[in-house]
């Protein structure tokens, strides 16, 4: 499985720079489109992301069990140390996400 | 017919005492003597008692304080809304029955710090209803006003004396709670600075409450920290109020005060508590907050929402712990 998920090509979606109450709607659309039928993997790059909301992260779980539900996997790049990180780890919302703090370490699972 | 110890039980379940103490013997009796009776039922015991209790306790409990979680309540009840996510998470973790000691009101505290104190005694009855915990509050008897041991009779339905509950005849439930949160807060300053807001304006508000929070003194996580906080207060203005608010930052007394002001209505009055070992409930905003600021007032009612968030200026690069770890 994990072969297989290396194989086929992830998709990457950039999240934008900061991710609130009007936009995190906008967020989970993006990486729902990106889940598309025989798309195993699918990577949110918030590499470049400096603020996310609880409504945010709320996104977050939302596509990560829209995921699990297509039988495919959401994992996350969130570099260390900054606010994202810390508001994944306030709302404890961080341990049902695959979190990388990456683009890379996150396609290499 | 008078009521006799042991047979008054409003929740066969959830039982909440207070217990009156006066002198550093008394206190191991009493307290200490309910932490026994826990451990001798081979139940869990968490104790939440101010520094000097803690230690007082734990060396009169010798070898069978191994058995017995300890916490600092001067650390965890700084903002005494972090207490019930605290309990929360100690009765989520063990199914069977369990024993908790939480003493959030201490001689010193202020006079805010006791209303917000008294404010979570009174919604941990609706906290816990049906929860198979014991839960004993101490009060300092020679060290407390008299009105906030009068206030203890309405906080708990019942009280401890010598090893037995009897029942308090002036409890009251959570109407303490919601009077104290239903109070409105006296004006800030003339000379905080001002920022009204709206829907679309959010990331000025954060530039806003960084600008001054730097200024101020905060720096590093702490900043982060208090710029989430009053991030989350505002995205609940657009969320649920009609959209515009107004917020407010000043210091006083080395803390920096940020105010966020709007019309809407907090009807849960247990909002912002609810998270214990089960993240995925909703109500994260407040919950943050809470988490991350040293002391918070929430008001809420016919006057619109009212909340108050304070972060001390000083040991400032201590950042909150969060709830979840591990």
């Amino acid at each position: 499985m994990t072969d297989q998920i290396a194989e086929a090509a992830p998709a990457v979606v950039v999240l934008p720079a900061e991710i609130d109450v009007t936009n995190s709607e906008l967020a989970f659309g993006l990486l729902a489109a990106a889940l598309a039928p025989g798309v195993p993997l699918v990577i949110a790059d918030l590499t470049a992301t400096s603020f996310c909301d609880t409504s945010g992260v709320r996104a977050l779980v939302q596509a990560h069990e829209q995921a699990g539900v297509r039988g495919a996997q959401l994992r996350l790049a969130v570099p260390l140390g900054g606010s994202v990180r810390r508001v994944l780890e306030l709302t404890g919302l961080g341990r049902v996400l695959n979190i990388y703090p990456g683009l890379d370490e996150a396609i290499a699972g | 017919m008078t009521a006799t110890a042991g047979d008054y039980v409003l929740d066969a379940r959830f039982r909440h005492l207070a217990v009156f103490y006066e002198t550093g013997q008394d206190y191991l009796d009493q307290v200490g003597g309910f932490v026994r009776r826990g451990l001798a039922a081979r139940e869990p015991v968490l104790v939440a008692v101010p520094a000097a209790r803690l230690r007082l306790l734990r060396e009169a409990l010798d070898g069978a304080a191994d058995a017995v979680t300890f916490i600092d309540m001067q650390d965890l009840g700084r903002n005494p809304a972090r207490i019930i996510p605290a309990i929360r998470r100690f009765t989520d973790g063990h199914p069977g029955r369990t024993w908790f000691v939480g003493e959030p009101i201490w001689a010193g505290r202020t006079e805010a710090e006791t209303r917000e104190a008294t404010r979570h005694e009174a919604l941990i009855n609706a906290a816990f209803r049906g929860v198979p915990t014991t839960i004993l509050c101490p009060y300092d008897r020679t060290g407390l006003a008299s009105q906030t041991l009068d206030q203890a009779y309405e906080t708990h339905p019942q009280i401890e004396a010598q090893g037995q509950p009897w029942p308090s005849h002036a409890y009251s439930g959570i109407d303490l709670a919601l009077a104290i949160g239903g109070e409105p807060q006296p004006p800030a300053p003339a000379d905080a600075a001002v920022l009204s807001y709206q829907r679309g304006n959010l990331p000025l508000v954060r530039r806003f409450a960084r600008d001054h929070a730097s200024r101020a003194g905060l720096a590093g996580q702490g900043l982060d920290d208090l710029v989430i906080a009053v991030h989350e207060l505002a995205a609940n203005t657009i969320a649920h109020a009609d959209g515009h608010g107004t917020l407010r930052i000043w210091t006083e007394q080395e803390r920096l005060v940020c105010e966020v002001t709007d019309t809407g209505h907090i009807t849960d009055p247990l909002a912002g508590r609810h998270l214990g070992s089960r993240p995925q409930a909703g109500g994260h905003g407040l919950s943050v907050v809470h988490q991350v600021c040293d002391f918070v007032e929430v008001r809420s009612g016919t006057f619109g929402t009212n909340i108050r968030v304070y972060r001390d200026l000083v040991a400032m690069d201590q950042a909150a712990k969060p709830i979840f770890t591990g």
